[in-house]
């Protein structure tokens, strides 16, 4: 369980939110504004800060920058609004970890607290990345399966070691074109789909032991059985 | 047309302010002459008086008083004759009767009373006096009359034409203000109409080149361009609504169903394909906010060096899977790297789309190509298919916000994946050409090369 602020002025969005991250076992709290979430944020410890970006008053740009002045280092993910490229730049820069275009599903939303929130910062630089007996080598770019090493195209190899470094959680195909492809629009075609059923028909070859999952409505995830 | 109207137009202004400088010119060249003839007629007059004064003189010397009185008198007979009076050493009067008492020496002007009014008016007569060698005074001279004469001649010639000119300018200019507010008048005519509503007129144009004709031409592209878009928003509206009752409608429908159901998986299913529908309405939205956001040109501010052929490589691995898995094969040539300054990101999704199109459109079994080219003139970023092709008057369409050329509308997307990319152009001042390919199509996206770097 993690401890979450959520700064939202908007009350749907907001028991939305709470609702949906506490029924996966995370404790929300919420501040409604932005000056009641500078004061949480920079008087409490929270393990990850939800912030809107647009909220009367002082708005979530802002409340990020005052936040990472005060030397808050807890993870933040920022959520913007549809159709503002600058939002997402901005927000990255004044020291946004993520950040996700509203209207969101909670599936988007939980896999990307999840992936910011339990971000082991040694798993990040681990050089050898092991899921049951699939072992990549982030120096020597190796990707090895049991004995048998894989032949995987540059992109194939940083989808996999996006997988691998969320091991047993979900990554979702927004996150993966995103961090893999640096799309930050929606392509509309199959890419990810198709590079993962590459990656598994290079990987799971034996059918033995299926390691890549697909998990409906959200994503994909790896993990041993 | 009432004459308030005519005399409050520009035009009768410029003409009032012309006739004004022309009455200013005709004054000051009836003065410049004016002065000129005075003065011719004076020089004269000096002369002639001079010449008179100095035979006169010599006549005293040579042949003595009494014959220069002779030859005075012997003068005054003659018509037209100067005027003289000679006095002796007392000042008595010895011959003449020029109407003066012994003038000073030299120049003088003297003042005839008038012979009826007896008032005193202008100077009469211009007198010059000498001493002579016995001790008098010599007076000769010469009547300003014809002088004066000359001048008032030459005065009021001055102001018969002036006025003649003046009358002439002001009815040219009342006449072409007439016309010229005539011609204003149809176009403001034609302008409210257009204001209240009526798209279709247009202001009568002229073969003529004059400013009003431009005028008038600027108007009507203008007012066709107003047309065109009018029509392009009322379109697009249509198709908004046309593109989003389908999916809602969908949505509507399994929700019902869902809502009906007793069996619950029966539910989820419905539940989970209302939610795929929404996902199509919700990238409809996407793209429309995308399009206006490129549009608006605040990516500008964050415009960097791009490599558009990392870019283009980049994109084209990402879809070549795609591709293949679709049964089409997907090329990538570059002539290297070619920076420009822009957005790699946008560039990135011009060239998705594109890749995209091509997918979609060209069939399977189809060739896409996509190469970077940069010759000197311009560089060029290049998707070609081998599909079908399209028309060359769908070209022109293509890239209109939501024009589906297939008319059934049943091909994925939402007509926008062209609008985008050609925004995204525009933002980096560049250039979306769709060519023919024989077979397929080519789209470009061309950078001329004076813009690069140009933010």
């Amino acid at each position: 369980m993690m401890r979450i602020l959520l700064v939202e002025d908007d009350e749907d969005t907001a028991a939305y939110v709470i609702k949906g991250l506490r029924e996966v076992g995370q404790s929300v709290e919420r501040a409604r504004d932005g000056r009641d979430g500078l004061f949480r944020a920079t008087g409490e410890d929270f393990g990850l800060i939800i912030l809107d970006r647009m909220m009367p008053g002082l708005d979530g740009l802002s409340l990020l920058k005052a936040v990472r002045a005060a030397g808050v280092t807890a993870p933040v993910l920022m959520l913007t609004a549809m159709g503002a490229i600058e939002d997402r730049v901005a927000g990255l820069e004044a020291g946004a970890d993520d950040y996700l275009v509203k209207p969101f599903s909670f599936a988007e939303l939980n896999a990307r607290v999840n992936a910011l929130g339990r971000r082991q910062p040694l798993r990040e630089e681990e050089t050898t990345l092991v899921v049951a007996d699939l072992c990549l080598d982030r120096l020597r770019r190796v990707v090895k399966r049991g004995d048998l090493q894989v032949d995987l195209q540059p992109r194939e190899f940083r989808l996999l070691e996006e997988l691998m470094l969320n091991a047993g959680r979900i990554v979702t195909r927004t996150m993966l074109l995103e961090r893999v492809w640096e799309f930050h629009f929606d392509p509309g075609t199959n890419i990810v789909e198709t590079h993962i059923s590459r990656i598994r028909a290079k990987i799971d070859r034996g059918g033995d032991l299926v390691l890549i999952h697909t998990v409906r409505g959200a994503g994909y995830t790896i993990r041993a059985p | 047309m009432r004459l308030d109207r005519v005399f409050a137009s520009t035009s009768a202004r410029l003409a009032a302010i012309y006739a004004a400088l022309l009455l200013i010119a005709f004054l000051l060249a009836g003065f410049a002459v004016w002065l000129a003839t005075r003065s011719a007629a004076e020089v004269q007059i000096r002369e002639r008086v001079q010449s008179e004064m100095s035979a006169l003189q010599q006549e005293i010397r040579v042949e003595g008083m009494p014959a220069a009185i002779a030859a005075i008198r012997t003068r005054m007979q003659t018509p037209g004759a100067l005027e003289y009076r000679l006095f002796d050493e007392n000042g008595g009067t010895l011959v003449g009767d020029l109407p003066v008492e012994r003038p000073a020496l030299g120049w003088s002007f003297v003042d005839l009373p008038d012979a009826e009014t007896m008032e005193e008016g202008e100077e009469d007569l211009l007198v010059f006096s000498e001493a002579t060698p016995s001790g008098g005074v010599l007076a000769i001279a010469d009547d300003l009359l014809h002088a004066e004469r000359i001048r008032s001649a030459v005065l009021s010639a001055i102001f018969w034409v002036g006025a003649l000119a003046l009358t002439l300018a002001l009815a040219a200019g009342f006449l072409a203000t007439r016309g010229a507010l005539s011609r204003m008048d149809a176009l403001s005519s034609a302008l409210a109409r257009v204001g209240a509503g009526d798209m279709a007129t247009r202001v009568p144009e002229r073969a003529g080149g004059d400013d009003v004709d431009a005028i008038g031409r600027s108007v009507n592209q203008m007012l066709t361009r107003i047309d065109l878009l009018v029509a392009n928003v009322r379109r697009v509206s249509t198709d908004i609504a046309h593109d989003l009752r389908t999916p809602l409608g969908h949505v509507r429908q399994n929700l019902e169903a869902a809502a009906a159901s007793h069996d619950l998986s029966a539910a989820h299913d419905a539940i989970a394909k209302a939610q795929a529908k929404i996902e199509d309405v919700l990238r409809i939205f996407a793209a429309m906010l995308r399009l206006a956001e490129i549009d608006s040109g605040t990516a500008r501010s964050r415009f960097a060096r791009v490599d558009i052929s990392a870019v283009a490589e980049r994109v084209a691995d990402a879809y070549r899977p795609d591709l293949e898995a679709c049964g089409l094969t997907l090329r990538f040539e570059s002539d290297g790297p070619a920076h420009i300054e822009g957005d790699a990101d946008l560039i990135a999704q011009a060239l998705s789309n594109l890749i995209e199109n091509a997918l979609r459109h060209a069939g399977a079994g189809a060739n896409v190509s996509v190469r970077l080219r940069g010759t000197d003139a311009a560089v060029r970023l290049e998707v070609q298919d081998s599909g079908v092709g399209i028309s060359a008057e769908d070209r022109a369409r293509a890239v209109d916000a939501f024009v589906r050329l297939d008319p059934s509308r049943s091909a994925a997307g939402a007509g926008l994946g062209l609008s985008i990319v050609a925004a995204i152009a525009r933002l980096h001042r560049a250039e979306l050409l769709l060519e023919d390919a024989s077979p397929g199509l080519r789209a470009v996206l061309v950078w001329p090369t004076h813009v690069i770097g140009e933010p």
